[in-house]
């Protein structure tokens, strides 16, 4: 890890804080290469026996981007609010070459009885791609909700960070999931 | 589906939620009276919310089952067993893989409070990054509840173990163990103090065939034996004293109160010296296992170690060669019991080892040991000793960095009262097993602010037969809020300190008035200048007539308030009072005392801000000089006063000179302040202007984007420096093409110092100048208005030579010119250069000034006559003198040659384009590579 790195992040970070829309952008690419190297290490399965956890991604992700110190991190639930909608495009990216390439096209998709089955141990690949375009519709219908489902699960954060992200009360954030989580099951069925 | 739609759906689930599920369909009926697709829906939601609760949501934090984890830490096979419990080699895998030593901590020893009190120093132990420092990752209970700590694994030895297996030569010894100094001088900086320094801590591992040493064990100390001293540790684990003792230092193994600091850590690196050069320990460590413990702390307290090259002859464990006497001394000098005759620093000691490898005469020679002015010191001693048994777990690296404001009066009685109300109240709270209080619930994640907060609160009543403690507390923890950047809470815990001295001593006595003098400081630190110059003006009159005109105390005020003149850009005031003080203290305390030195670098600063550079040089290289000498070439006063002489010839534009001095004095300030350090952060930003100015615009940019995340650790946002920080990078942004950044950066500057400094400061209007150049093409109305405002405060302040006045006017010229108001655009400029030049006048400035009256003329058609002797002038004016920029001179050939062309004269068109070619080749050629 390039030690420039962890710094440069951090200073993007505060900077988009201030509001520094370009800082953002700026801050992209950098995370974005860590998560893609990790997710494509796990959708290739090179760690037998790991259930894929978005979640886990993001936090092998931040913690290598901190060159193993996240405890001089500020502004950790940021970190993973970045982290989240990238970490939505990389998985959905990477299922998608998965599924090109393995099926020889069209995405295979799981009987969502399967995904429940399983229901913290999401995604199997095809579930990525019906839950992208699940969280697109929803994103149309409610995009605070879409957003915050993003966070919550693509960027594994807690009740009590993705308020403070979002800006919201804790309730606010307890009352739109469950909703969303309700909606997008009920989404996901449909189509499965 | 609309989103209305969808929101009324979620209202309808939202209520049907809330109540009992037997409720549910009677409501859903009334609600959706009349309709039913409404009811469907919703039933459909609820029955999917009750299925798959947990779908989508993150999973909790996992938690490892096997036998052989502890924690999340698989293990592999035990390193070894101690006094203080086992240590394994183990593997973490999430959510890396690497392998990391894990101490674990045997049973009774409070895992609870062992675990708080080392979460407590986390931040600080996190601050450290040094490459002989092991990293101490995590610290967690097992599932029997032992502590834990979670360490970078160190494959490796003992360095007295090491030093004697490899049988390395007295000189490798010392190469080696000098590493070990600069970690320990790391982690002081940092705030830390390791506490036990022993070699079993200090582990040598071999890299490459290098041999790397790593100081183990940080913050371990702290956390198990907060209170440690011999007395306590014999009583908890008598069986790891030995092991201990013999590193420890008197203070550590004296009963009674903690007060431990760094040259605690300085007796044990200088024990540990002792052993790699005799083989030994100091006291020697078979006669002390015969000992019961009483006479055995005893000793550690009376005995003087017996020279080490004596013990070294005695040794049959190393080759006989001859230890040099002169070596001696570091140890002796390091190990000194009483620690204000000790190495004041790891860095002194260091220093003296380096100058014995180098075969230079060593700081710590014997008869007639250096000792120097250090009143400076003691008088911050005892309120700084205070600080360290109070926050030093907590805070410690903040505190330090604030050495200014600390004002030490407390008598010794005061000072343990203090230590023992702190103790009680704050450090106290760092342990979660003490903060259980009826109806308020443990706090895992206290913070510093809030250990404060409540020692704040528990103050008031506590202390009414006692008024003067009471004091003393609150200016002790102001101190510390103030260390924290909270410089609010510190004014009101001062303000009250000042009201109990004022109640209980009157107005005439001593402490009263240094109670004032730190609240004037304190409202000067948060950058409140103008508030403050009252302040001291008033406290200066009181203190000469109560303490005497030449009382130190009353000096130190009366420059104070030249340096409060000088902060608010009145230079001239400043300059006069700043002499004056400058006179008085060299009678009164002597040429090269401390005191007198740092009003000299005040008046130093005051001419280099007035452009009197000829003046400010000698001044600043006298200084530089004197604390070279006295304070040595690492000390922070001494680089600070290497920045300045570098701004000086920085303003002078001999920019290698600049650059060398600054590099010089940036690479220790960084090794010894570290970078969130106002010294380190001045030299930072000078570096990245000079860099700036010489195009190198990345590597400035790096800089002060460096600077500025850096700086949030010590300044607020809108403090002076700060604000100037972003004019400059607002300039960087430009000269990068970031035009937007550039021009929100300038705002930003501008409006925060329209408010903090003022319409009139220097800086703000400079500020206006940039803001209106800046707003020349969009906004040029604004940019006019702000460009007179500039102008007009500049000539009342500056001057009419001044180069920032000569600036200013040029903003205005060139949009006056655009709305071709030749008339006032010319009566401007005449008036400036007609004025008589002041001796800090800029010459090449006054020339590029003329060129600007060269180009109004040149815009009347039938004054081109006079438009071309005026440019001729100013043209040769400039490049004949040393200039930072090129552009004037060649905006003035430029519009001779448009000036020939309109006259049909090919012939002078092509001559003077030949010219500013050639002088701008000659001018590049000039600049610094």
């Amino acid at each position: 890890m390039d030690s420039s790195n962890s710094s440069e992040i951090t200073r993007m970070l505060s900077a988009w804080r201030d509001g520094d829309p370009e800082a953002l952008a700026s801050l992209t690419p950098l995370v974005y290469g860590e998560l893609h190297n990790l997710a494509k290490a796990y959708l290739a399965g090179e760690r037998p026996g790991h259930i894929l956890q978005p979640s886990a991604l993001v936090n092998e992700a931040f913690i290598r981007l901190m060159e193993w110190k996240p405890d001089q991190w500020q502004n950790r639930s940021h970190f993973f609010g970045v982290s989240a909608a990238l970490m939505r495009r990389i998985l959905v990216q990477s299922a998608r070459e998965q599924g090109t390439l393995k099926r020889g096209g069209g995405a295979l998709r799981v009987s969502l009885s399967e995904a429940t089955g399983l229901a913290r141990q999401l995604p199997k690949v095809a579930d990525v791609l019906a839950l992208d375009i699940a969280l697109d519709a929803l994103e149309k219908l409610n995009p605070r909700q879409a957003r915050m489902i993003e966070l919550r699960f693509f960027g594994g954060l807690s009740i009590e960070d993705t308020a403070e992200v979002m800006g919201t009360s804790v309730s606010t954030v307890h009352r739109d999931f469950r909703m969303a989580q309700a909606w997008l099951y009920q989404q996901l069925k449909d189509r499965g | 589906m609309t989103p209305e739609r969808y929101e009324r759906i979620g209202e309808v689930f939202d209520a049907a939620l809330e109540i009992p599920a037997v409720e549910r369909d009677e409501y859903l009926r009334q609600v959706c009276a009349d309709d039913d697709t409404l009811r469907e829906e919703v039933l459909r939601l609820i029955a999917n919310h009750e299925q798959a609760a947990d779908f989508l949501a993150p999973p909790p934090p996992q938690q490892s089952r096997l036998l052989e984890f502890i924690g999340p830490y698989q293990i592999k096979r035990q390193l070894g067993e101690g006094g203080m419990g086992t240590v394994y080699l183990a593997v973490q895998s999430e959510p890396i893989r690497r392998e990391v030593a894990l101490k674990v901590i045997k049973p009774g020893m409070g895992s609870k409070a062992i675990i708080g009190r080392f979460e407590s120093e986390r931040r600080a132990l996190a601050l450290m990054d040094h490459a002989n420092i092991a990293q101490v990752f995590d610290v967690g209970a097992t599932e029997q509840g032992l502590p834990y700590f979670a360490m970078e694994f160190v494959d490796g030895l003992p360095i007295t173990r090491y030093c004697e297996e490899r049988q390395l030569s007295v000189r490798q010894r010392i190469e080696l163990f000098i590493p070990v100094c600069h970690a320990i001088q790391h982690a002081h900086q940092k705030g830390i103090i390791h506490r036990d320094i022993k070699p079993s801590n200090v582990l040598v591992k071999v890299v490459d065939g290098q041999a790397i040493p790593k100081v183990i064990d940080f913050g371990l100390a702290k956390a198990l034996h907060p209170e440690m001293t011999g007395e306590t540790l014999m009583m908890t684990n008598a069986g790891m004293i030995l092991g201990t003792l013999q590193y420890m230092s008197p203070e550590q193994s004296a009963p009674g109160l903690i007060d431990i600091d760094t040259r605690s850590d300085v007796y044990s690196l200088g024990a540990l010296l002792y052993e790699l050069l005799t083989g030994s320990t100091p006291l020697d460590a078979r006669k002390l296992a015969q000992e019961n413990y009483h006479d055995l702390l005893e000793r550690v307290r009376q005995e003087e170690p017996i020279a080490p090259s004596i013990r070294r002859r005695e040794s049959a464990l190393l080759n006989p060669a001859v230890l040099d006497r002169e070596l001696d001394w570091i140890p002796l000098k390091a190990l000194e019991k009483e620690r204000e005759r000790r190495y004041e620093s790891v860095n002194g000691m260091t220093r003296d080892l380096e100058r014995y490898l180098a075969g230079e005469p060593v700081e710590a020679a014997p008869p007639s040991r250096v000792y120097r002015a250090r009143k400076f010191v003691r008088r911050h001693r005892i309120s700084f000793a205070v600080a360290s048994a109070f926050l030093v777990v907590l805070i410690a690296a903040v505190v330090i960095s604030v050495t200014m404001a600390v004002r030490a009066r407390q008598a010794e009685q005061e000072a343990s009262a203090v230590n023992t109300f702190l103790r009680k109240e704050v450090l106290a709270q760092a342990d979660p097993s003490n903060q259980a209080k009826p109806n308020v619930a443990p706090d895992a994640n206290l913070t510093v602010r809030t250990a404060l907060d409540r020692a704040a609160g528990g103050v008031s009543g506590k202390f009414g037969g006692q008024p003067l403690v009471e004091a003393a507390i609150r200016e002790t923890i102001s101190s510390t809020y103030q260390g924290l950047g909270i410089y609010p809470k510190a004014q009101e815990q001062a303000q009250r300190a000042l009201e109990l001295r004022r109640r209980v001593l009157g107005e005439n006595d001593r402490s009263t008035l240094q109670s004032r003098h730190m609240l004037a400081r304190l409202v000067s630190v948060q950058g409140h200048y103008r508030d403050a110059e009252p302040l001291f003006a008033q406290l200066l009159a009181d203190s000469r007539t109560r303490l005497g005109p030449e009382d130190p105390d009353t000096l130190e005020t009366w420059a104070a308030l030249a340096r409060s003149y000088q902060l608010q850009g009145k230079y001239e005031p400043a300059a006069e009072q700043f002499r004056l003080v400058e006179a008085a203290e060299a009678r009164v305390l002597g040429a090269e005392h401390p005191y007198t030195l740092m009003t000299m670098e005040g008046r130093a600063g005051t001419l280099f801000m007035q452009r009197k550079l000829d003046e400010a040089e000698p001044l600043q290289a006298k200084v530089l000089a004197i604390r070279s000498r006295v304070l040595g070439e690492e000390h922070p006063d001494t680089l600070r006063v290497m920045t300045s002489l570098a701004a000086t010839y920085h303003v002078q534009i001999r920019y290698p000179q600049a650059e060398a001095l600054y590099r010089n004095a940036l690479a220790i300030q960084r090794r010894v302040n570290g970078v969130a350090h106002p010294d380190t952060l001045v030299t930072m930003y000078n570096l990245g202007t000079l860099l700036g100015a010489e195009k190198r615009y990345p590597e400035a940019l790096t800089l002060f984007e460096e600077n500025r995340a850096a700086r949030g650790a010590v300044y607020a946002p809108d403090h002076p420096r700060t604000l100037r920080l972003l004019v400059n990078l607002s300039s960087l942004y430009g000269n990068v093409g970031r035009k937007a950044e550039e021009i929100r950066m300038m705002e930003l500057a501008l409006s925060g110092q329209m408010r903090v400094l003022g319409t009139d400061h220097h800086d703000t209007l400079v500020s206006k100048v940039f803001l209106a150049n800046l707003y020349a093409e969009s906004q040029p109305g604004r940019a006019e208005a702000l460009a007179r405002d500039a102008l007009s405060g500049m000539r009342g302040r500056l001057g009419l030579s001044h180069p920032d006045t000569y600036m200013a006017a040029e903003a205005l010229i060139d949009l006056l010119l655009k709305r071709a108001q030749y008339g006032e655009a010319e009566r401007i400029t005449r008036e400036l250069l007609e004025a008589p030049l002041s001796k800090n006048a800029d010459p090449a400035g006054r020339f590029q000034l003329m060129g600007q009256l060269g180009g109004i003329l040149a815009k009347q058609p039938g004054r081109r006559e006079e438009a071309e002797r005026v440019l001729l002038e100013a043209y040769e004016g400039m490049v004949g003198k040393r200039m930072g920029d090129f552009a004037p001179a060649r905006m003035s050939g430029q519009r001779l040659a448009e000036l020939y062309a309109a006259k049909g004269d090919a012939t002078k068109v092509a001559e003077w384009q030949r010219r500013v070619k050639t002088d701008f080749e000659r001018y590049e050629a000039a600049l610094p590579k």
